[in-house]
């Protein structure tokens, strides 16, 4: 079994070098274009201050204007230019996205490793992440943040909590099949120690898991950031994004759709981008996903 | 430093099944059953016997990979199978072991230079420069290039892994290596330059081995002693001439007449040996063979027989075929002896 199963292989990350990146990038279409697109988006969003005005700025006499070559997509109900606030909205919907899944991702991979290895603890924390996992995430938000007030830091800690026994629990059932291996054994026999076993054997097996995870838990925190914030509970007013702006603007979808098109069409073009790139490092870390589709 | 370099006392591991919270007796897996042999240094002894008869789990529990339910490991007289995890570190050097899997056993994500030369890393700091001497040299040991260092094991052939596997073992420079099936993987024609680098490298280095094989072909060709193992224990431990010339219990017989002869005029010895191996769960009373035994009696049935010496040294557990005399038998299976039959 064992020698039949061998040679199919997923690409062996510690070989990858950068020249082989334009040959990954044809073989996986999916990874270029959504590692392109979501690229794409952070540069924008990070060069904003260069080319966008001032999301924040409020003028009456020029509520609810169409598109014009000041303001590209027009302007909102308090006057505000529509496409600095889309621009300025990606830097929140990036940066809660992307340290939500962060966040969650280490967390789960650290509670995922200690709990695969560790018979005992094992019990009790999959029933701890079982617990959390019948949270409902809009909930917990609600709750922390009218615990502490809105922000933020608060936000990524609602979010990321919820997401948090999916990562615990893909990290620990691939510790589990990796610890049982002839080179884990051999590791041991060689005198090495639970650190340099747990480093060096096993927790590079679940960075291709742990990769395609993070994608989708980042696609998801996205999305709830919009949620929470279009309930008013996600960030603070004040501050452009998505979620925000289609909140304030639906009423007046009618005369300036711009005001909700543009948030919501960006904030699907993100997420597909996310998702996109998940799917693609599926394909690419595990080559019999995809024959089989 | 007289005395065997291992000796295994009654060594004994029982896997339980299940967790047994309310019931008050949890069914054991017997895989290894009160097992004591010794090995000189220098010297090959093998394991033998079929699949699922308790060899690997030997291995195993010399490695510590496992703890024994019973029993003691000596390594120059200290017993390893009660140390605590540090104090067993500092004998980890003593000895190594070769897996059965050149594919499975080697970390597929690390270079060939990083996977022999760990061992030593776990013991002391290494520049690179050391690093790459050491791995260098031990690849030329095993009969491969130093080139292949930077080599991940998926970029080299079953031999050369296994090459590596035994670089590996050789880089703590052990007295004693322990190969569980390290050459069943392979093919034949590679089996047989593994096992020459094996007896090459013994005889450079004065490496014993446990060497555990289903393979009789390859025992006799490299076993100095050969322990027979069925169900968990020996039932016969004899030098490697000796046994094949003349097998005494009547497992080590059948198994012996079971292997395959390239030579198509050879006739096969019929020894009768009918049905299945019992199940180590709820193995038979008495002797373990005995429901297969063309020879067996009614005291088979009743008593274990104990590994008794015979006259050219060798060590049988037979009633029929070693009978224990009042002197040699244990005080307790003495005991329970019921000499009905006759």
């Amino acid at each position: 079994m064992t020698l039949l199963s061998a040679p199919i292989k997923a690409v062996p990350l510690g070989r990858l070098q950068l020249t082989d990146l334009p040959r990954v990038a044809r073989r996986h279409p999916l990874v270029s274009m959504g590692g392109g697109m979501l690229a794409l988006l952070i540069i924008l969003a990070v060069v904003a201050p260069l080319y966008a005005g001032d999301p924040v700025n409020m003028d009456p006499f020029k509520r609810l204007q169409p598109p014009s070559a000041e303001m590209w997509f027009g302007s909102d109900n308090l006057g505000r230019d529509v496409f600095a606030r889309t621009i300025f909205g990606a830097r929140i919907s990036l940066l809660v996205g992307l340290l939500s899944a962060a966040c969650a991702t280490l967390t789960g991979l650290l509670i995922g490793v200690i709990a695969g290895y560790s018979r005992s603890f094992d019990n009790v924390v999959m029933r701890i992440m079982d617990g959390l996992m019948s949270i409902p995430t809009i909930l917990l938000a609600i709750a922390l943040i009218s615990l502490t007030g809105p922000g933020i830091g608060i936000l990524i800690v609602a979010i990321a909590i919820p997401e948090m026994p999916a990562v615990t629990r893909l990290v620990r059932s691939v510790v589990l099949g990796v610890r049982e291996r002839p080179y884990v054994e051999a590791a041991l026999c060689g005198g090495a120690g639970l650190p340099r076993v747990l480093w060096r054997h096993i927790l590079p097996s679940t960075i291709p898991a742990l990769m395609v995870q993070g994608a989708t838990v980042c696609a998801s925190a996205i999305l709830t950031e919009a949620g929470l914030s279009f309930l008013g509970v996600g960030v603070p007013p004040e501050i452009p994004s998505w979620g925000n702006m289609i909140s304030s603007s639906r009423l007046y979808l009618s005369i300036a759709p711009l005001t909700v098109f543009a948030p919501g069409i960006c904030l699907a073009v993100t997420v597909l981008a996310v998702n996109l790139l998940g799917d693609g490092l599926r394909d690419l870390f595990d080559p019999r996903a995809k024959r089989r589709r | 430093m007289s005395g065997p370099l291992l000796k295994v006392e009654n060594l004994t591991k029982h896997y339980p099944l299940g967790r047994g919270l309310l019931k008050k007796t949890i069914p054991v897996i017997r895989a290894v059953e009160d097992v004591s042999f010794s090995v000189e240094a220098g010297e090959t002894l093998c394991i033998v016997g079929e699949s699922g008869c308790g060899k690997s789990t030997v291995a195993r529990l010399l490695m510590r990979l496992v703890e024994p339910t019973g029993g003691r490991v000596l390594i120059d007289g200290t017993d390893i199978a009660g140390l605590k995890k540090n104090a067993l570190h500092a004998w980890r050097r003593r000895m190594q072991m070769v897996f059965q899997d050149p594919y499975s056993s080697l970390n597929p994500r690390l270079t060939a230079g990083q996977i022999i030369t760990e061992p030593v890393e776990n013991f002391e700091r290494l520049s690179r420069k050391q690093r790459n001497a050491l791995a260098a040299d031990l690849l030329r040991k095993v009969g491969m290039s130093p080139e292949m260092l930077h080599r991940l094991p998926s970029e080299l052939s079953g031999g050369q892994r296994q090459r590596l596997g035994i670089a590996r073992a050789l880089s703590l420079n052990p007295s004693l290596i322990i190969a569980d099936e390290a050459v069943s993987a392979l093919d034949v024609s590679v089996q047989a330059q593994i096992l020459n680098l094996l007896l090459d490298l013994q005889q450079q280095m004065g490496i014993a081995f446990v060497f555990i094989s289903h393979d009789l072909g390859v025992v006799e060709h490299i076993a100095h002693r050969v322990a027979v193992m069925y169900l968990g224990r020996i039932v016969e431990l004899a030098p490697c001439e000796a046994l094949f010339a003349k097998p005494v219990h009547p497992y080590s017989a059948a198994l012996i007449a079971a292997a395959p002869v390239p030579d198509p005029t050879w006739a096969r010895l019929e020894v009768p040996v009918e049905g299945e191996v019992p199940s180590p769960i709820n193995p038979p009373r008495g002797c373990a063979f005995h429901p297969r035994c063309p020879l067996a009696v009614d005291r088979c049935r009743t008593e274990l027989p104990p590994l008794v010496p015979m006259a050219d040294g060798r060590l049988v557990a037979c009633h029929v075929r070693a009978p224990a005399t009042e002197i040699l038998a244990e005080p307790s299976t003495a005991a329970n002896a019921s000499f009905t039959a006759a």
